[in-house]
């Protein structure tokens, strides 16, 4: 059976498994646009209710699973409000995959950046092809914003703090086999693999991947001032807060927030999230 | 694809071959070596000519790994076989289709009228395959040598290191491509990847090889085979890696060995790592008269094509398609196939490629697909799955081989091909004439 949405494609296979093929319309790259994330919406709460034994998530694109969002849609927000918008749709989306009752699965090759990063962290598993064109990241800092998808929260939890600011403050990206090592994903397979290592996931759930004891320390609430002033001291030594406020704000805003979700949520918008 | 074009000369003749049973490792060096296995297949076979061994003109073998004491294997191997010091002898290395190689060159020098009765073909001891000292180990040594008072004995006794014992495992570094380090295993995953081959169909296929195997030994198909004594007197008579046993379900259970662990191919549905050698005497036309030698058929053309490394299992595909096009064949012209199971999923995925027009356009630059190959009409005495896949050897094994099948079914024509790690592939087209051959 399968499904057509413009930017989307569902199919259920013989076991049940939904896989949801993002093919993004128009255009040689996936990106996370409005309309791409209110298909998304759609398909999820299909997905929700009929409770597949498996999801995965994959990318038709030759170029790479997801390079992040739709940054063209940014120079339209004229107020904080549509700003606010964009990031809460976001982030209720997130929470959706990640809330969903069965395996869920980021079926990642080439580019994994940003929103597209965000989207495979909310997901259970991932797994990554061990391709030298894999890159995985959150590189929003160097368009002088921070991950909004709830990428900070999830790699944070996932893969300790200091992996996690590591990525999140230089912007760099890491291969299938590096982020297997830090642990964010799951398996990093060749390309030939990627759909077994999926399927055997979904036929067998492992445990999903949790960060170790001193990882988990690292976001203890005791020692996350003492991180921070660390980390804000190594940004300084690049970055001056006049003039990029991102990295300070991203270090801020885990030290103050971290295990709040919906931290900003205004009054106009409260009951959708 | 270059379109060479076949070999001109005069007609070349198998007149007789023989092969060792191919005897399966079993984690430590076997009871021959390959100049043994060699020795042991050929010394029937020339007691049952009209010749003497010093008739031949020269002596062609291929093996890839041959011991230490064996350099130039096919020199130690002919005067072993009493050839006498005055036939030359020389060794060749193509890989896993080393012993077709040797073919080809007698093939050739007899073609063009360099030679006239050659004795050819290949051998391997795989369970013979050396284990290396690493360099820093090899370096140590050369310090202790150089080390002459006793004070600078035991300093460089205290520079042993344990990592220093780490061996290298000759066979494994063997069976990996040194350009695209992939395992063979892991070639083979790549095929079953881009043609869809499942772990059920490759099992079904290394099942269906053990059965004819199987099949062929009950009903004495396997004639070329000369039973062969180890220094104990135990005899061996027939491959032993037939399992008659087996079934889908022990296939099913067995865990992929190179691709862990979300691969395919397992040690159940690859060919097995073997022990053997195969011989076969071709001759000129002159040489048939002179010495009034039986036929057994004629080959005809021969080709070598070059792939992907990562991809070396379609090296059949490559190197059938020439010749097909040369002769104007199509794959229904073709009575008997024999195409190395180096992995089962390697044979399918040459078996998809050959009928797939696609890939034959694309690829291989011709109008239409080659053609469906009848699988029944495929290694139907079983192959490498079964009967095993030692490197040296089978090329030679499947070329007489073929030829025995298609005496068996009065066929005419028969091809051998074998994929070549590294990337390449080599076959051969032999012919009978049906009426004098009865």
């Amino acid at each position: 059976m399968t499904d057509n949405a413009r930017n989307w494609r569902l199919e259920i296979d013989a076991d049940n498994i939904a896989w949801l093929h993002f093919d993004k319309a128009d255009a040689s790259a996936n990106v996370l646009s409005t309309e791409v994330l209110l298909e998304l919406e759609v398909f999820l709460e299909r997905l929700a209710h009929d409770r597949p034994s498996g999801l995965i998530i994959l990318s038709d694109k030759a170029s790479g699973f997801i390079a992040g969002a739709d940054v063209t849609e940014f120079t339209t927000l004229d107020s904080p409000t549509k700003a606010l918008e964009l990031i809460q749709r976001g982030q209720h989306i997130m929470d959706q995959i990640e809330q969903l009752a069965f395996p869920t699965i980021a079926l990642i090759h080439g580019y994994c950046l940003g929103g597209g990063m965000e989207l495979a962290l909310a997901c259970r598993y991932r797994v990554a092809a061990d391709e030298l064109k894999t890159r995985l990241g959150l590189p929003e800092v160097r368009l002088g914003i921070h991950p909004g998808f709830g990428g900070t929260v999830r790699s944070t939890r996932l893969i300790g703090a200091p992996a996690a600011m590591d990525l999140m403050l230089t912007g760099r990206t890491v291969s299938a086999r590096a982020a297997k090592k830090i642990g964010l994903v799951d398996h990093a397979v060749p390309l030939r693999h990627l759909k077994n290592a999926a399927l055997s996931i979904v036929r067998k759930p492992p445990p999903p991947h949790r960060a170790s004891r001193w990882q988990q320390w690292t976001n203890h609430h005791w020692i996350r001032p003492h991180l921070a002033r660390f980390l804000k001291h190594r940004v300084a030594k690049k970055a001056s807060p006049k003039h990029y406020p991102a990295p300070y704000a991203l270090i801020d805003l885990w030290m103050a927030h971290l295990g709040k979700v919906h931290i900003y949520s205004p009054p106009s918008l409260q009951g959708k999230g | 694809m270059t379109t060479k074009g076949p070999i001109s000369g005069r007609a070349v003749y198998v007149v007789d071959g023989s092969r060792t049973p191919f005897l399966k490792v079993r984690g430590k060096p076997g009871p021959f070596t390959a100049s043994d296995l060699a020795v042991a297949c050929g010394r029937p076979l020339l007691a049952r000519q009209l010749f003497e061994p010093s008739d031949f003109d020269e002596v062609i073998l291929g093996c890839v790994m041959p011991g230490p004491d064996e350099a130039n294997i096919a020199r130690v191997v002919a005067l072993r076989l009493d050839c006498g010091q005055r036939v030359p002898a020389w060794t060749v290395q193509r890989n896993c289709a080393s012993g077709m190689q040797a073919l080809d060159c007698a093939f050739r020098n007899i073609a063009s009228g360099r030679s006239e009765l050659v004795l050819a073909g290949g051998t391997e001891a795989m369970s013979h395959a050396p284990v290396l000292l690493n360099d820093a180990m090899v370096e140590w040594l050369g310090g202790w040598n150089a080390a002459r008072s006793f004070g600078a004995r035991l300093k460089q006794l205290g520079r042993l290191r344990p990592k220093l014992l780490q061996p290298i495992i000759g066979l494994l570094r063997g069976l990996t491509d040194p350009i695209v380090g992939l395992s063979m295993g892991q070639t083979a995953e790549n095929l079953a990847y881009r043609f869809n081959i499942s772990r059920e169909e490759m099992d079904i296929f290394s099942l269906e090889s053990h059965r004819r195997l199987a099949a062929a030994q009950d009903e004495n198909h396997l004639e070329e085979i000369e039973s062969i004594y180890d220094l104990k007197g135990k005899v061996y008579q027939q491959d032993d890696g037939l399992r008659r046993d087996t079934d889908m379900e022990s296939l099913a259970k067995l865990r992929p060995v190179f691709d862990r662990p979300f691969g395919n191919v397992t040690a159940g549905n690859s060919a097995q790592v073997t022990d053997g050698a195969s011989l076969l005497i071709l001759a000129s036309e002159n040489a048939i008269y002179k010495y009034k030698l039986p036929v057994l058929g004629r080959i005809v053309d021969s080709d070598w094509a070059g792939v992907d490394p990562a991809q070396m299992g379609l090296g059949p595909v490559h190197s059938i398609a020439p010749i097909m096009a040369r002769h104007k064949l199509k794959a229904g012209d073709i009575d008997y196939w024999e195409i190395n199971e180096a992995f089962a999923a390697q044979v399918l995925a040459c078996l998809r490629a050959l009928a797939d027009d696609d890939y034959c356009r694309s690829e291989l630059g011709l109008s239409s697909a080659v053609g469906q190959i009848d699988q029944g009409r495929l290694n139907i005495d079983g192959g490498g799955v079964s009967i095993g896949h030692p490197v040296g050897a089978s090329g030679a094994r499947i070329v007489l081989h073929v030829l025995h099948v298609m005496a068996r079914h009065k066929a005419r024509r028969g091809v051998a091909s074998l994929c070549i790690g590294g990337g390449q592939g080599g076959a051969m087209l032999v012919e009978r004439d049906v009426e004098s051959a009865t």
